[in-house]
């Protein structure tokens, strides 16, 4: 089983049909053979002991033995419409999942932008922030450009850990379309069919089954759309790259670098922080932050909850009564 | 709490005390196991525990029997259809729980017995270090679905706290780089040098990665603790179960308690198996992947790359899918466990709402 997560990505290798169905072929029918033959035989010994309430139960789990047949084939069905051709004839030439993978390697690409050229923009300026008169007589020791280049720095810190923890729940959520991308037709709805068959577990298969839909299928579609209606992400990643060139242009003069009297120190601090030109600066750093924001963070919590909308509102339809589950996880989102 | 749900209580509590095998001398509970990970059977403890119990099981169905025939004749005699039809209905509830009892003892020695490698399921059993891994490791020795899912979560944990290590070794490294200075001070007056003061902050970057590991590490701690936990839990509140469920007053709570016992003992390592059967390879990969890129990259300053979006993609690729598998997953689990849970217990007797578990959220 450990090596049924190492398939290549879909944009590299479409999936074959064919291949995803002989894997889910034996086990969907096993389950749909089984439910029948599970509610015949309840009918048979209903009929033979004159048993009026086992008969209409047997009638009941006909019609859902009957459900999970047609669900099989509507997976059958979506199965194509996901992994082939299906979806690019409907919307015009864009497959979900390769849609999806592209949005999120776009804003890793990014994001990997900008923390390198935050580290090199940080560099120097951390460098010289560091630079520090010692009189040991006196026990004195003063860093004349810390007053200044501290803001910065330290914005510069923020930033890096923000695209960090940015960095890491977008590769948890292609972790999260890779995984059901992979295993959501082949392990996670199979499995849920069987379970569907008996009464008593056909709570949890029903919700492994709309999970299973929502995640490889909703989730992934979601992302399509979010995809069409952003910008290309590589327009977040020349813009990282500006801000690592600008700091060629950046005269740190202007910021009291060449102070050497208190005075002019204190003007810094009191006149030049306040200053448009600081500002200005500081907002052109902080000007990458809001192009990406909407992508790295509005938008996949909008996909994320669109999907546990979606199996919520599925789950009962298929057996599974999750309404309070269901909050307690919107709760966590 | 009403009167009734104060009984059930206290009924819980005395059938806990009764069992005498359970309680040793020194006045504390000690719970086997269902399966024999090294035998691959029932354990003995859990057929002694369940022996004690049949005793009581029994003497309930038989109580039950008994009092419905005593209920039948006098209806009966009265000709009061109501008594005739509940006796009845008694009777078919006590065969019922006998049924349940054969069905269940059956299923767990089967499922205690079955070796996942028979099947092909050689990777569920984990077994890249014997000497380190749980038992179902040791050549030879069955696996059995606990085994298996228990040495899947330990592998999970063993490879969150593999990079969890790696990176506080290359955090502590850079942490302490960072704080080196270079000064020149002839005469007591001169100047003073940070030159590596930016690997602090790929050091805070790799703390962020450190804290996120510690946390998945917790909860699959958590996971591997509830799994043995609940397999020896299954010896004690499948037998109280099952005396509750002949009783009429008691038979839902009874059948809750049934629902949960075999919904977590069974249905939980299953879904261990099954989702991270599916992840575990792939977190391997990132984990190596990992560790591969920092050896390669070295410990020079001068390659930009280290620092820059090189290191941040092995380093998110693996914490990323690591909370996958750590906190998300679970999540799906306990999901689908409650969703059991509810369906069985209302097939039992009473809806047992455990899902109300998840307003603590």
């Amino acid at each position: 089983m450990l090596s049924m997560w190492w398939t290549e990505p879909w944009s590299t290798t479409p999936v074959s049909i064919q291949g995803v169905w002989n894997v889910w072929q034996p086990v969907a029918l096993v389950a749909v053979v089984t439910a029948f033959l599970f509610v015949a035989l309840a009918y048979m010994i209903g009929v033979s002991f004159n048993l009026a309430g086992l008969r209409k139960w047997a009638k009941v789990e006909f019609y859902q033995a009957l459900a999970s047949a047609i669900l099989v084939a509507f997976l059958v069905i979506m199965m194509d419409v996901m992994l082939n051709e299906g979806f690019q004839t409907m919307i015009g030439g864009i497959n979900p999942y390769k849609k999806a993978y592209a949005y999120l390697d776009g804003v890793m690409d990014s994001l990997y932008a900008i923390y390198t050229n935050v580290y090199l923009t940080n560099f120097p300026i951390e460098w010289i922030k560091s630079f520090t008169y010692y009189f040991n007589a006196g026990g004195l020791e003063r860093s004349p450009f810390e007053l200044f280049l501290s803001p910065i720095v330290e914005n510069l810190h923020f930033q890096a850990h923000i695209v960090t923890m940015a960095a890491i729940f977008t590769s948890t959520q292609r972790a999260l379309l890779h995984l059901f991308y992979n295993a959501g037709f082949t392990v996670f709805i199979p499995a849920g069919v069987l379970l569907r068959i008996f009464p008593w577990t056909r709570g949890a298969g029903g919700l492994l089954i709309a999970i299973g839909i929502g995640l490889a299928i909703v989730y992934p579609i979601m992302f399509t759309f979010v995809a069409m209606m952003s910008e290309n992400p590589s327009e977040l990643k020349s813009k990282a790259n500006d801000l690592g060139n600008s700091i060629g242009g950046f005269d740190m003069n202007k910021f009291g670098a060449c102070a050497n009297d208190f005075e002019s120190v204190s003007n810094v601090a009191t006149t030049q922080v306040l200053s448009p030109q600081f500002r200005n600066s500081s907002a052109f750093i902080l000007g990458w932050l809001s192009g990406i924001w909407l992508k790295i963070f509005y938008y996949p919590m909008l996909v994320l909850m669109v999907t546990f909308a979606f199996i919520r509102a599925l789950s009962p339809l298929l057996g599974a009564d999750i309404t309070e589950i269901g909050q307690g996880l919107v709760h966590l989102l | 709490m009403n009167i009734l749900r104060k009984a059930l209580l206290c009924a819980v509590l005395l059938a806990l005390l009764l069992p005498g095998c359970i309680i040793n001398s020194n006045g504390t509970m000690t719970v086997s196991p269902a399966c024999d990970s090294a035998t691959g059977t029932v354990t003995p403890e859990f057929q002694n525990t369940w022996m004690s119990w049949q005793g009581i099981a029994f003497l309930a169905g038989s109580t039950i029997f008994i009092v419905s025939i005593l209920a039948y004749t006098l209806g009966y005699a009265l000709m009061h259809r109501k008594v005739i039809m509940w006796a009845k209905e008694q009777m078919q509830e006590a065969c019922l729980s006998m049924v349940i009892v054969l069905f269940v003892i059956g299923l767990v020695s089967f499922l205690c017995s079955l070796d996942l490698r028979t099947l092909g399921m050689e990777a569920s059993c984990i077994c890249t270090d014997p000497t380190e891994v749980y038992p179902a490791c040791t050549t030879g020795s069955s696996c059995n679905f606990v085994d298996a899912g228990y040495g899947m979560l330990m592998e999970m944990y063993k490879i969150i706290m593999y990079g969890f290590l790696t990176l506080t070794a290359m955090q502590a490294l850079l942490a302490s780089v960072s704080t080196i200075t270079i000064g020149l001070a002839p005469g007591g007056i001169g100047i003073i040098f940070n030159p590596f003061g930016m690997a602090g902050d790929i050091a805070s970057s790799l703390r962020d990665g450190m804290i996120v590991l510690m946390i998945s590490a917790i909860f699959t701690l958590t996971q591997m603790v509830l799994l043995k936990m609940t397999e020896s839990l299954f010896v004690i509140l499948f037998p109280i179960g099952i005396i509750l469920r002949s009783f009429g007053a008691t038979r839902g709570f009874g059948g809750g308690l049934i629902a949960i016992a075999i919904g977590f003992f069974l249905l939980y390592p299953l879904l261990v198996i099954l989702f991270y059967g599916s992840v575990l390879g792939s977190i391997q990969t990132d984990y190596n992947s990992m560790t591969t890129s920092m050896q390669g990259k070295g410990l020079d300053a001068s390659t930009s790359n280290w620092f820059g979006g090189d290191m941040l993609s092995s380093v998110v690729g693996f914490v990323g899918k690591t909370i996958l598998g750590a906190l998300f997953i679970p999540l799906l689990m306990f999901m689908i466990l409650v969703a059991f849970v509810k369906g069985l217990s209302t097939a039992l007797g009473e809806e047992v709402d455990v899902s109300n578990l998840t307003r603590l959220i």
